[in-house]
Parts: structure tokens; C-alpha cells; sequence
């Protein structure tokens, strides 16, 4: 079955290249933005770990994994409408159990332009916190982990989501915070400079963040190889256990909101009476769950 | 309620009811649908046609009251009672990106049947429903009619046992109507059971041999078409009566008369 939605989503992405010059140059233009912020990512996080070491490597990569889950919590408000494997109502109507449609959803959802562009990001974060080389044998594996929990959130944020996204408010509110995620970084480098008055090393700066967030997933998964290196196998454990925990939460809430027992979707109601004049109950107020198990 | 004197009922509605805020557009109705029956379920707008149907193939939670679906409640067991059902929903969300053929290819096989099955199917279904021309086109390039024929095909690929239309023929052109008004009777003439919801009497009396008249959410009258319409010419005339249509005053709308050039 999991094999099927996959599948599926490369027929759409293939299809893409049927509707038009127009949807063609945006998949090409997508990809070469996707590979060149791939690629100056990728050198960031060599040049902490050639030109600096190992340990501002591994702050460096703390840091850019928490901003990388935080952009795939929000990525359903930008993305909704181009991504129809997203939205779990258009399998509504086919007799799949819960686990089904969320595995397939979710290993669709692993397949694209962006999900390739951070894995090859994850890839480089890697290779630049292996210290010595076998290490990588972790490094490795904790980057998969980061990728499945960046993908897993993304997917349960989509279906929280889904009913918000489909009405006009909805869209107009997402519009709104996609702004404001945007200002985000901007509007932290402000507040960062302007406290630190330009007395603070950057470096210090760093690792005093990725220090203060070491125990969130992303920092967790972060320091596996680090910890390898200097034979803290107790912490190691610790920190694949944190970034597990978070897929399996992830995965479980993957797609639906428990709500009294049973599974559901938010979804508006059916469109609402068409006389004339009929009351129509409110888009935000008016939701009425579905159940979709 | 409405009984009938078959033994095995398509479809079972008890207490079925939605409120939205303080209206409700489903007011606790008892719906028996007999295997086998073209049944048609009418009303006007906003009678609560389309929340009946969205409940009863598990797209909207009801607020009270079960759907069983061949037996199966559509709330406790809801992958039994959608293996038995094929939708043609309001308001189509279909994946743009696909051909008509794909479209139908993945359906079926999300639907766990074998590959070369679908594949068969689906080509009779597409050459039936004269769609066979539009298989390797996009969906999202598909005319209205075209739309609901591909649907219809999607719905009917898993051989359900039961058929439930939203509004089938709006917007769709006449031959595209005669298209599926004769695929449909040829599926009620091999035992399987359809339920169309429609405000157009007059293609619920040429379809139908058993209607519901919806009106404000309760069920106004039920049963043989034939018994509904009861002593007036046409159902249409039975429909009017039964939902009370409002007589025009002499008096509203006269300035219509006078034209202001």
C-alpha cells in the first residue's frame, strides 16, 4: 500500500511537466534554488568543520535543524494548495484504516524537490560532525531520524490543519503568518545585535544557543556523533531515544486529532444552504469534525 | 418510519441528525433504502439532502444516530461500510494531476483490487461512459460533465453494492445525462442498489421507483413513487404540496409591471 501512495506521487510530480512551459519552469526554477541553498548550506557546515572543528560543526548543525523542523512545521500554510498528496480528505471516501493512510501519506510526502534538497543538507550535516570518521555510522542514521520527524510534523501540522486551509479565511490568516515566518530570522538578527551591542563573539553567541537547545530533538540528533566520538554511549542512547520519541509522536498524531476517542479531520461543513438569504454557519466557528479512519 | 415488505435493506438510517449552530439541517430522520431500489431523495434547497448524504458515506460526523450500510454502521466499522459504497460527492475534489485512466488506476488499486482487474475494468468503464478519447488527458483540463462521468467511473470500478449520487446530472449536458442515466439502470438491472439526490422531479420520476421528499430536514413523505404522487399528475405537483410552496401575492413585485423608460 505504501508503495502505491508513492506511486501515486510521482505520477503527479511527473504529470507537472504535461500542464504547461509555465509549470515546467517552476519545477526547474524550484529545483535549481533548492540545490543552490542545498549546496551553500552544505559548505556552511564544512567550513565550521574544516575551518573551525568538529564542535562548532555540531552547534552550527544544532541550530539549522531546529530552524529546518520549525520551516517544515509551517510548510503546509505555503505549500497546501500545490501539494494534493498533503490533504488525507481526498482519500476519504476509500475504505483505508488510519495507519494505512497515514504511512502512505507520510512516504509520500518524503518524495519531491524540497524533502531531496534536505536530505543532501541532513547528508552534508553528517559527514561535517563525524569526528573521528566511523562515526558517520551514526551521524548517518540521526540525520534520517531529523528527516523523518521534519516530514512527520509537517504532515500532522497539514492535517490539523486541513479544514483551515480549504476556507477563504483560512487562507487569508496563513498568508499572514507566512509573513511573519518570513520576518522571523530578520526580525531575531535585530534583536540579537542590538542586545549584544556588537561586544558579543559570535561563536560565543552560537554556542551558548545551541547549547541552551541541546535537549530539543534536532539538537539531540545532532550531537549522536559527537557524543560516539568521545564515548558518552549513555548520552548516544539519550539522544537517538529523543529523536525516536519525537518521530513515533509525529507519526502518531500523524494525520488526525484524537478527539473524543475516535479520529478526525477538521473539515468544514458541506457547502451550506444555497437559497438565497439561508443562515450559513461561520467557516472557523461552524467546523464540524470527520472522522476518516 | 417507513417500512417495506423486502427483507434486506441497501441502506439503514435511524435517528440521523446534524445541527449547524442553532439550525438543523438534519433533524433525527429514519431512512430505509430496499436493496435493489432506484431511490431518489428530493427536496429544495437546503432541505438537508446533501448532509444526509455527506453523513451516510462517512464524510461528516452526525450528531446522533447510526447509517448501516449492509449491515455495517458507517461510524463503528467505517472500512466495511466504505468497500460497499461507491460516492459521487458534492463539491468534486478530485487530483487535478492525473489522467482520467490514472485517476482510475490508482482508485482501484487503493481500493485493494488486483491490478489487471482495475486495469480491465477501467478501460470498459472509460469506453462506456464515452470517455475513452479523454483517458490520457489531466482531469483538471475535464469539462463538468466529464468530471461527474469519471467520478461515476471511480465509484463504480469496486463493483459496490450500493451507489450514492449527489446531484449526478447538474451541469452536465444532455447526452452526457443519457449517458449516465443508462449506466445506472443497467446497474439497478444487475442488482445493485442507487441512491441520487436531486431538486429535478422530473429525472427523479423517470429514474426512480422509490423517492423521499426531504423538507427541513425531516422526510416529508416516502415510499413507491407511485404512492407518493398519490392523486396528482406528476410528483413535482405531490413535492409542491407536501413542502408547502408559498402562493405569489398580487400585490409583491408590482412595480415589475411598469417599465421605467
Amino acid at each position: 500500500m505504501v508503495a502505491l501512495f508513492v506511486r501515486l506521487k510521482l505520477s503527479l510530480l511527473r504529470n507537472r511537466f504535461r500542464q504547461g512551459p509555465a509549470a515546467i519552469g517552476q519545477l526547474i526554477g524550484s529545483s535549481i534554488t533548492v540545490a543552490f541553498l542545498a549546496a551553500m548550506i552544505v559548505l556552511v557546515l564544512f567550513a565550521a568543520r574544516f575551518a573551525g572543528s568538529p564542535a562548532v560543526a555540531t552547534d552550527v548543525l544544532s541550530i539549522l535543524q531546529i530552524f529546518q523542523l520549525l520551516g517544515w512545521a509551517v510548510s503546509p500554510l505555503l505549500a497546501f494548495g500545490v501539494d494534493e498528496t498533503l490533504d488525507p480528505r481526498r482519500f476519504a471516501l476509500l475504505p483505508l484504516t488510519h495507519g494505512t493512510l497515514v504511512r502512505g501519506l507520510f512516504a509520500a510526502a518524503l518524495i519531491g524537490v524540497f524533502p531531496i534538497g534536505n536530505a543532501i543538507v541532513l547528508a552534508g550535516g553528517a559527514v561535517a560532525v563525524a569526528n573521528p570518521w566511523w562515526t558517520l555510522v551514526l551521524s548517518v542514521p540521526a540525520a534520517a531520524i531529523q528527516l523523518l520527524m521534519c516530514v512527520g510534523l509537517s504532515r500532522a501540522m497539514a492535517a490539523t490543519m486541513a479544514g483551515l486551509l480549504r476556507s477563504r479565511r483560512g487562507r487569508d490568516l496563513a498568508v499572514v503568518l507566512g509573513i511573519l515566518v518570513v520576518l522571523l530570522p530578520q526580525g531575531l538578527n535585530i534583536l540579537v545585535s542590538g542586545a549584544a551591542g556588537g561586544r558579543v563573539d559570535p561563536v560565543n553567541l552560537l554556542t551558548g544557543a545551541a547549547n541552551s537547545l541541546r535537549w530539543l530533538p534536532p539538537g539531540a540528533l545532532a550531537h549522536v556523533a559527537s557524543d560516539a566520538g568521545a564515548g558518552r554511549w549513555g548520552l548516544v542512547a539519550l539522544d537517538l531515544l529523543v529523536g525516536l520519541v519525537a518521530v513515533v509522536c509525529c507519526l502518531r498524531s500523524g494525520g488526525a486529532v484524537r478527539w473524543r476517542g475516535r479520529w478526525y479531520v477538521r473539515m468544514p461543513p458541506p457547502r451550506c444552504g444555497r437559497t438565497v438569504g439561508a443562515r450559513c454557519p461561520g467557516w472557523l466557528s461552524g467546523w464540524s469534525p470527520v472522522r476518516w479512519a | 418510519m417507513i417500512s417495506y415488505v423486502t427483507s434486506e435493506l441497501a441502506i439503514e438510517i435511524r435517528g440521523l441528525t446534524k445541527r449547524f449552530g442553532s439550525t438543523y439541517a438534519v433533524a433525527g430522520i429514519d431512512l430505509d433504502v430496499p436493496a435493489g431500489s432506484f431511490f431518489g431523495l428530493v427536496g429544495p434547497n437546503g432541505a438537508g439532502k446533501t448532509t444526509t448524504l455527506s453523513m451516510a458515506t462517512g464524510l461528516l460526523v452526525p450528531d446522533a444516530g447510526t447509517v448501516r450500510i449492509g449491515g455495517a454502521d458507517m461510524w463503528a466499522d467505517p472500512v466495511a461500510a466504505k468497500r460497499r459504497i461507491g460516492v459521487l460527492p458534492e463539491g468534486l475534489r478530485l487530483f487535478e494531476r492525473l489522467t482520467g485512466a490514472e485517476m482510475l488506476s490508482y482508485t482501484g488499486r487503493l481500493r485493494g483490487l488486483p491490478g489487471a482487474e482495475v486495469d480491465t475494468r477501467a478501460t470498459e468503464l472509460l469506453k462506456v461512459l464515452d470517455l475513452a478519447g479523454a483517458a490520457g488527458k489531466l482531469v483538471a483540463d475535464y469539462s463538468t460533465g466529464m468530471r461527474k462521468k469519471i467520478t461515476l467511473a471511480a465509484a463504480m470500478l469496486h463493483s459496490p453494492r450500493v451507489l450514492l449520487l449527489d446531484e449526478p446530472m447538474e451541469a452536465v449536458d444532455p447526452v452526457s445525462a443519457r449517458v449516465i442515466s443508462d449506466v445506472l439502470r443497467r446497474y439497478t438491472a444487475g442488482g445493485g442498489t442507487v441512491v441520487l439526490s436531486s431538486h429535478v422531479m422530473a429525472l427523479v420520476e423517470q429514474l426512480c421507483d422509490t423517492v423521499a421528499v426531504m423538507a427541513g430536514g425531516r422526510i416529508a413523505a416516502a415510499g413507491a413513487v407511485a404512492d407518493v404522487r398519490g392523486e396528482h399528475a406528476h410528483l413535482e405537483d405531490a413535492f409542491l404540496h407536501l413542502v408547502g410552496a408559498p402562493a405569489a401575492d398580487e400585490g409583491e413585485l408590482a412595480w415589475l409591471r411598469s417599465s421605467s423608460d
